[in-house]
């Protein structure tokens, strides 16, 4: 009875960091587009301005006629950009938060499970050892490279993972 | 002596030779800088894996053995989740280490395969054991192990982590005859039993060599003995030593083990043992 229990806690535990390693996944993946949306908005932008310039320089009779068509698109487009890019940029906070949260969770869950592992695994079979080993096995709990373990920032540790 | 003597017999040969000969005078500092350019592009076959259990100390050794420990803002890793990749001067020439986590995850698969499978120039293993000092990180999972489990004293402890590790090293084994069947095996393994501050007392120091040893009769030696017999004892040359990576007492539910080694000289001659050892592999 008390390994059923040991068994069933030790699968729940493996069942969480599973989801939110993928749910860590799927926020880098959101980031990742975001950046990119952020270069596709900023180069769009930088064109226009490239084309204003061009035709403010350009000594062609025919394109002074636009000019001033193009100067109200630019104001316009500027403003638009500056909207985009605040929500952007609150998006990019709020996925930050919500990693940083998933990610403290995955650090604590890796000790947990890794250390409780070893004390349910002396009462199973090979066969339900394998299996735990194999669903461990697929669990990552690789940070976001570039952003600090928010658990060292909390604890005042050194980051170490290097990666 | 004349003004017109040769001082260096470089200075004979054509100077489009003098390039060459300079290189290779300074192969060593270029080999060192070569290896660090690819720890940092993380590419490069892994020359040395360091394996072990979680908790055991693989870092911290790493750590210490680089000379980061004795940095004023060094601080304890936490638990490693990725592998770490360091360019070591060992001997004369730099090998690219890789530690890879405790911790059974999809980044110690990727670095198991990368070290057994992928690599073409792993030359040697290091096995890091804690002679079953190994505390638990996580105060639940304590809790749990002290009241329900009763693992309650160091002494039942030290039991419940020498079991594990030798499962532990019943797996590192298997790689190491995986890799064997493949030509591709290592040519040392290296026992390095850390956390010697724990059980440096004469007795219990010996006690520690007399279980590590490759020859010896104890539960480790015989798994390590099964593997060597298999692969060939010439094939894969085995050592145990001991080493202390940083001293800490260990804290088991109010039993306290001190950390008793003598000072700073003590750690620095055991990781100057373990340099010389790997030289002479």
């Amino acid at each position: 009875m008390n390994e059923n229990i040991r068994l069933t806690e030790l699968n729940d535990l493996i069942e969480l960091a599973e989801e939110v390693s993928s749910n860590v996944e799927s926020i880098k993946k959101r980031y990742t587009s975001l950046f990119f949306y952020f270069v596709l908005i900023t180069s769009f932008f930088a064109i226009v301005i490239s084309l204003y310039i061009y035709i403010y320089t350009s000594k062609n009779a025919e394109f002074v006629k636009f000019q001033y068509t193009l100067l109200i698109a630019l104001f316009l487009g500027l403003f638009i950009y500056m909207i985009m890019l605040i929500r952007l940029l609150n998006e990019r906070r709020r996925l930050l938060f919500k990693m940083k949260n998933e990610y403290m969770i995955l650090s604590d869950l890796l000790e947990m499970i890794h250390s409780y592992k070893e004390v349910v695994f002396e009462d199973l079979s090979i066969v339900k050892k394998a299996l735990l080993d194999m669903r461990l096995n697929r669990i990552s709990y690789r940070g976001f490279r570039g952003y600090e373990n928010p658990l060292n920032e909390i604890m005042g540790r050194r980051q170490v993972d290097h990666g | 002596m004349g003004k017109d003597e040769i001082l260096d017999w470089t200075d004979i040969v054509p100077s489009i030779l003098k390039y060459p000969i300079k290189a290779y005078k300074n192969r060593h500092s270029l080999q060192y800088w070569w290896k660090k350019t690819q720890v940092f592009l993380n590419s490069g076959d892994t020359n040395i894996v360091i394996l072990g259990r979680p908790n055991v100390g693989k870092s911290v050794m790493v750590s210490y053995l680089y000379g980061e420990s004795s940095n004023f803002d060094w601080q304890l890793p936490t638990a490693s989740k990725t592998v770490e990749t360091k360019a070591m001067k060992v001997g004369k020439w730099t090998n690219i280490i890789r530690v890879i986590p405790g911790q059974k995850m999809q980044e110690r698969s990727q670095g198991l395969d990368e070290a057994f499978n992928e690599s073409e120039k792993l030359e040697g293993i290091i096995y890091v054991a804690d002679w079953g000092y190994n505390d638990v990180r996580n105060d639940v999972v304590k809790e749990k192990m002290i009241k329900e489990e009763k693992i309650d004293t160091i002494k039942n402890l030290r039991i419940f982590n020498l079991k594990q590790e030798i499962e532990d090293l019943k797996l590192i084994c298997n790689d190491i005859e995986r890799a064997f069947a493949r030509g591709n095996m290592p040519k040392w393994f290296l026992i390095v039993v850390n956390k010697c501050d724990l059980f440096f007392e004469n007795s219990e120091l010996m006690s520690a060599q007399k279980y590590y040893h490759p020859d010896g009769d104890s539960e480790f030696s015989m798994v390590l003995q099964k593997t060597l017999n298999h692969v060939g004892r010439q094939n894969l040359k085995c050592a145990s030593i001991p080493l202390c990576s940083f001293e800490k007492d260990l804290n088991w539910n109010q039993e306290i083990k001190k950390a008793e080694i003598g000072g700073e000289e003590s750690r620095k001659a055991l990781a100057m043992n373990f340099f010389q050892t790997i030289s002479n592999f």
